[in-house]
């Protein structure tokens, strides 16, 4: 059997694979933060991360006081820390725990399917596209928006990488929990069972990526998209988590 | 409440942790961070 891998294509489609991961994960906290901002919270917006919290809260005395206080114990044990430190974060945990965290609120819940909605509903719409736009590729091939509708469909695939990087990360370093992340969160939240959505997410993502590969992209060039997809998301995840990310938004 | 889920605490109510990560991390799973909720 021949095997063809066309290396332009490969280049190119790489490229565009780090390139979307990048614009998949940002967009992805926008999605959080959407959500936040409407329900009145501040927030910030990190590589990897984004922060929520109530109003005032990052400009309150005792949350910079708090922070000072502990800076330089973030990677300390708790149990290594002086026992009047312990003391003093101690009292400001529920002095502001009191102030801010005391309030019963499903908004946290919100915040969280903020992002997990907006990966999705993204992926959704791009999926809806290309099975309008299949029968005209199918007769006069792809064009330069099928192309970029594909990567928006893919967005699905985060729900495949972040169920498959919980549990290697559990098998590799056990800490008891299979799963992890947006998803764990909302299954927790929702009183079900943890793998709940992690896992069915993780299998719609999965049956979304095999439609868009096997029936959309076109055959001759199969073979180089499924190698440019592992070597782009894998080079467009280390590029922005550990390199160019944490420098331009750290 | 055991000394990792209250270091853990303490970090979040500090402000010295992300309320929303993009990656499933596996470091905090286990620990109880979130608000109270209805």
């Amino acid at each position: 059997m021949k095997i063809l891998i066309d290396i332009k294509h490969l280049i190119f489609l790489s490229l565009a694979f780090v390139l979307f991961t990048i614009i998949g994960t940002v967009s992805h906290e926008y999605g959080h933060i959407i959500v936040a901002k409407s329900l009145g919270y501040e927030t910030t917006l990190h590589y990897g991360s984004m922060n929520s919290y109530p109003k005032g809260y990052s400009n309150d005395k005792d949350v910079i006081a708090f922070k000072n206080l502990t800076k330089d114990y973030v990677d300390v044990k708790y149990d290594s820390w002086p026992k009047e430190l312990k003391d003093k974060a101690q009292e400001y945990k529920n002095i502001l725990e009191k102030r801010y965290w005391n309030e019963k609120s499903n908004n946290d819940l919100f915040i969280t399917i903020g992002g997990t909605l907006q990966t999705t509903l993204t992926g959704t719409i791009g999926l809806l596209f290309l099975i309008w736009r299949r029968k005209i590729i199918c007769k006069k091939g792809m064009r330069t928006l099928d192309w970029l509708v594909v990567f928006l469909s893919l967005f699905w695939l985060r729900e495949v990488f972040n169920l498959v990087t919980s549990i290697g990360g559990e098998l590799i370093s056990p800490n008891g929990t299979w799963f992890g992340g947006d998803e764990l969160y909302i299954s927790r939240d929702l009183n079900l069972w943890s793998g709940t959505i992690p896992i069915i997410l993780a299998t719609i993502g999965t049956v979304i990526a095999i439609y868009v590969v096997f029936k959309i992209i076109p055959k001759k060039i199969r073979l180089t998209f499924i190698l440019s997809g592992f070597v782009g998301a894998i080079m467009g995840f280390i590029l922005w988590m550990h390199i160019i990310g944490p420098k331009i938004l750290p | 409440m055991n000394t990792n889920v209250l270091q853990h605490r303490i970090k979040f109510i500090a402000g010295l942790l992300p309320t929303h990560e993009t990656i499933a991390t596996s470091s905090s799973v286990n620990l109880d961070i979130s608000k109270p909720r209805k």
